[in-house]
């Protein structure tokens, strides 16, 4: 304890940039780190992998990364706002993701305004990131896959763990219940609402802007295993998560937003005699409400906007033990599900119904080719409109290593996704809502392809690709302010369909040495929409996070580490020009809007630093993480909204210069 | 330093940073200023046009046009000169000319710094507002009730957009003011004005004999319209037009689309049979019209002419504009937030700029009714 409070007490001296090093036990876990990133079984431009000291490693304002934090920073991936956990890959939107816990998706998976993920880090194994050449037992997605695999729990004795930062306070427990069974059990939950107290107690004028600030933010984890005999086991894990937010931004007008999930998963593996099985059965709900409460031109006004959805799915999983360089992997699945939306968000109606099977060959040559090609079949019902459809998904991907240190790599997918995230919501509104495809607003999909090259010479290696994409049935909601008025039964009327173009050039350099890690991320992309019949003519516009340049580097020294991300920024709705009607009886303000997606928001510029210190104490290994957030205190909007009182647009930055702190101990 | 003294400095150093983190925005995107025309061509004996630019976001008034070319041209009479406006206020230049009917124009503006702008536009045609009938007429819905009386309108052709208005005279000034609310059985017309309110029939009880024809010859007197009923004299609730209570009421005007030629949807209200004085297809408008000033003095004709429909042809551009205009004007000038994410364009048809060159062609035809038993 003294340790720690000693390293606080130097808290203000290292914001000036000075910090002091210890002689304690602390082991450098960049060396660690770096080892799981780099031993990655498939690590190619379309595929990334990465161990949970890696994740907790990247420069975070909570202190420490997690995976959301990770993905960020790598080629091909363009950010939300700065600081939330959206991600854009390839020109895809955020809802053509899949966020997945164990393979199962979570819808909302953001936590703590976005900060991170719903997923406590202390129950990741690893996460990885894959951007084309899909494997077949996931699907229903056109953009990329950001799997996370969770610890089984220890057996051999029981261990604890705190954690302790900024924004969140979490404590995870794990231990064997007799021979065959064990269980691990996580909870955090945020003070950030007390916080806000505090801060606003000390200094109510510099926070004048947001009033009544309150948060309720928690989520809760548990795995239980049992290792049924020598072939075969189960684990049921769930997983609950709760973000509320309230606010006040002036008199008589509130702002509310928060989403949630529950999930439920029940896994089974069994060893076959040739092959090893699958089976898997979850119940994953999703909800998420924004509110505003605001007086305008001398109404009270109540805008309310909630999208929800209940999925319950069924798989089984066959992948035969490896005989030969060919394997053939075979799998279906089977899920129903529901959504609401619209101001009540009350399920209603009937549901949908989404079945796969795959087919997954794979063939590989030892350091000369890895070869993957994926046939899938989709049988979709949308229940509500009647509308049946059969679409198939296929995946080519490659790895040809011409000589030792350089390789060849490509993927092409053509995909499919059958729930639909709608595009064009008002702006301020980040509610994501969630919608099935039918007969108005058909599958999504995307054809895209990959083609690059990676290159290792000893510390240094590097990839460089570029890709192209091509997207149809997007879906465009044109109609906003319905959004607040019509039922979930009116939304196919108020919704455009059109296509999505992306393509670009990525690159990714990294060097391991033994004490210096350093890696940059470079994406050079453009992605439009078009097509759409009332936006803009059908012509093209910018999609809403097409930023042209996205450079990321990371660089870390024994403890030290420094994070820098500049962005182009990205594209909201531009305000318009006004003029006044003089005719008799029309006399008003006109507005003139030449477009969507017109007004160019700043560039996006972060520097983070950070320190990282584990040392033992005669029961525990502590991991004391200090770091800066924003050093240079630019301002990167996170969200705008409107100021019903001033009757103006304002632009909210959810980091300024800040510094964060974050401590794990374990028993 | 003790660990309170830690905190304090801690909390503070927090607080100062999380200053700043909200910033105005005028979200301006840049785009170019456009030259705005607002044109209505009519029959009468003065145009004016209104020219301005537009404001950029954030700008609390746009740069005055100082001076302007503006061409009016009769396309379909090329031996007719070209004419041109001439500034007579700030924003407004005027032209002495009459719209003619049927003809085609061609309009003209040249801002210095700017691209030239110009729209086409044809005036309609001349149309009346006939009043069709008077007399007794059999409602052919069995469900309503017979009317005895009433007044039915026939247009002689269909605009592309028909704008009905009312004026009456005010009862204290004496002035003519816009009836403030209409309604009409016409099938299609626009609900963009609907004012949430429903016709009642403007209900009156009716005391008095009336006139009635007996074997002395005409005898009675005069009825009397009342509030409310009143104590010891019989009497009778008495409504205008019966027939159109329960429609909405649609505010300051009536703006109809033609459907097609032969006002589809009106065979299942009055269609005259042939060989009365009239013969076809007509409807009824009623609104907050004082038909009961026509009863206290027995000069019905002249009190009667103190109110009157005026029925005025759009050209199809003008119509747009001016469904697109009202439901912007009434959305925004409400107190409905969700209105601030809408991001629709009033319709406009001037090329290279924003705003109308419109043409409206109009008539007055007196309002008629009767307040009938129901």
């Amino acid at each position: 304890m003294k340790i720690i409070l000693r390293l606080l007490s130097l808290f203000p001296l290292f914001l000036s940039g000075l910090a002091l090093a210890q002689e304690t036990t602390w082991t450098d876990t960049l060396r660690a780190a770096v080892k799981t990133d780099t031993r990655s079984v498939m690590r190619t431009i379309n595929k990334l992998e990465s161990g949970a000291d890696v994740l907790r490693g990247v420069v975070s304002p909570m202190g420490e990364g997690d995976p959301i934090r990770w993905s960020q920073g790598l080629p091909g991936v363009s950010t939300g706002a700065d600081g939330s956990s959206a991600m854009y890959v390839h020109g895809g939107n955020m809802g053509n993701n899949l966020f997945s816990l164990d393979g199962v998706p979570v819808y909302g998976y953001s936590h703590i305004l976005g900060l991170t993920t719903t997923v406590p880090s202390g129950v990741i194994e690893n996460a990885s990131l894959s951007k084309g050449g899909f494997e077949g037992r996931y699907g229903n997605f056109t953009a990329a896959h950001l799997n996370i695999t969770t610890r089984d729990p220890a057996t051999d004795r029981i261990h604890a763990e705190g954690t302790l930062n900024n924004f969140l306070a979490g404590a995870n427990v794990e231990a064997p219940l007799g021979q065959d069974k064990s269980f691990i059990a996580s909870a955090r939950i945020s003070p950030i609402g007390l916080e806000y107290k505090a801060f606003s107690s000390l200094l109510p004028a510099r926070l004048a802007a947001f009033q009544d600030f309150r948060a309720g933010v928690g989520d809760v984890y548990g795995k239980f295993n049992w290792t049924i005999d020598s072939r075969s086991s189960l684990s049921a894990s769930t997983l609950l998560s709760l973000d509320q937010y309230g606010f006040t931004t002036g008199e008589g007008s509130r702002d509310a937003l928060g989403w949630n999930n529950e999930i439920a998963i029940l896994q089974y593996h069994r060893i076959l005699d040739r092959t090893d099985m699958d089976a898997e059965a979850y119940v994953n709900r999703y909800g998420s409400m924004q509110r505003q409460e605001k007086n305008y031109h001398g109404t009270d006004n109540i805008l309310t906007l909630n999208s929800s959805m209940l999925e319950a799915a069924l798989s089984s999983d066959f992948s035969p033990r490896r005989s030969s360089s060919w394997k053939l992997d075979y799998g279906f699945k089977a899920r129903y599900a529901r959504f609401a939306m619209g101001p009540a968000g009350a399920h209603n109606g009937k549901g949908v119904m989404l079945l796969s099977s795959y087919a997954q060959a794979t063939r590989d040559i030892p350091e000369k080719l890895h070869l993957q090609a994926v046939m899938r079949g989709n049988y979709f019902w949308n229940m509500a409109d009647g509308m049946m459809n059969l679409r198939p998904d296929a995946s080519l991907s490659f790895k040809w290593n011409l000589v030792r240190s350089f390789a060849l790599e490509g993927s092409a997918d053509y995909v499919h996704q059958f729930y639909h995230t709608l595009e064009g919501l008002p702006l301020g509104w980040s509610t994501d809502v969630i919608v099935p495809s039918g007969r108005t607003a058909p599958p999504e999909y995307s054809l895209q392809g990959n083609l690059g090259f990676s290159l290792a010479l000893g510390r240094h290696t590097a990839s460089l690709g570029g890709y192209y994409k091509r997207m149809g049935n997007l879906v465009y909601y044109k109609y906003a302010q319905s959004l607040f008025t019509d039922a979930f039964a009116g939304w196919e009327r108020s919704v455009d369909i059109g296509f999505g173009n992306s393509y670009g050039g990525e690159f990714l350099y990294e060097y391991l040495g033994r004490d210096l890690y350093f890696r940059t991320a470079y994406t050079l992309s453009k992605t439009d929409r078009e097509g759409f019949a009332t936006i803009c003519d059908g012509g093209k516009f910018h999609a809403r996070f097409d930023r042209r340049h996205i450079l990321n580097m990371q660089g870390r020294w024994k403890g030290f580490s420094l994070a820098m991300t500049l962005q182009s920024g990205h594209w909201e709705n531009g305000a318009p020009l006004t003029y006044h009607i003089y005719l008799p009886g029309l006399e008003t303000e006109a507005e003139y809007y030449e477009g969507v997606n017109n007004f160019h928001m700043p560039t996006v510029f972060r520097l983070d630093v950070g320190y990282e210190r584990k040392f033992r104490t005669k029961r525990a290994k502590h991991t004391v993480n200090l770091g800066v957030c924003n050093v240079t205190n630019h301002f990167n909007p996170f969200m705008l909204y409107y100021d019903a009182q001033a009757e103006g647009w304002k632009m909210l930055a959810l980091l300024p210069v800040m510094p964060n702190f974050s401590w794990r101990v374990a028993f | 330093m003790t660990r309170n003294l830690y905190l304090k400095r801690l909390v503070l150093i927090l607080a100062i940073v999380l200053s700043g983190c909200v910033r105005d925005t005028t979200l301006d995107p840049g785009v170019e200023r456009k030259v705005v025309v607002e044109f209505v061509l009519t029959e009468d004996s003065v145009q004016n046009l209104y020219l301005f630019l537009t404001k950029e976001p954030g700008e609390l008034a746009a740069p005055a046009i100082q001076d302007a070319e503006i061409k009016f041209i009769n396309v379909s009479n090329r031996s007719e000169p070209e004419h041109l406006f001439a500034k007579v206020a700030d924003n407004q230049w005027s032209l002495d000319y009459s719209g003619i009917p049927g003809d085609e124009y061609r309009l003209e503006v040249k801002v210095d710094g700017y691209d030239l702008v110009w729209a086409e536009q044809k005036m309609p045609e001349k149309m009346k507002l006939v009043r069709a009938a008077t007399e007794a007429v059999i409602n052919p819905q069995p469900l309503l009730p017979y009317m005895k009386y009433g007044a039915y309108y026939n247009i002689d052709f269909i605009p592309d957009y028909l704008m009905i208005r009312g004026t009456k005279r005010d009862k204290e000034t004496g002035e003519f003011i816009p009836v403030e609310e209409l309604c009409t059985d016409y099938p299609g017309v626009e609900e963009i004005n609907v004012t949430g309110r429903f016709y009642d029939g403007n209900p009156k009880w009716r005391t008095g004999i009336g006139w009635h024809w007996s074997e002395i010859g005409w005898e009675g007197a005069d009825y009397v319209y009342h509030d409310s009923p009143v104590d010891g004299d019989d009497g009778v609730w008495t409504y205008m037009f019966p027939n159109l209570i329960g429609s909405n009421l649609h505010e300051g005007f009536l703006l109809i689309r033609r459907v097609d030629d032969n006002h589809a949807g009106l065979e299942k209200l009055y269609d005259f049979p042939i060989g009365e004085s009239f013969h076809g297809k007509a409807f009824c408008i009623s609104g907050s019209f004082y038909m009961n000033q026509a009863y206290p003095s027995s000069d019905y004709t002249q009190v009667l002419f103190h109110e009157y429909l005026i029925a005025s042809s759009l050209s199809p551009d003008y119509g747009l504009f001016l469904k697109d205009a009202w439901q912007f004007k009434k959305t925004h000038e409400g107190g409905d937030l969700s209105s601030i994410y809408l991001r629709d364009n009033i319709y406009s048809n001037i090329q290279g700029g924003l705003g109308i060159f419109g043409a409206m062609v109009s008539s007055m035809t007196p309002f008629d009714g009767y307040y009938q038993e129901k």
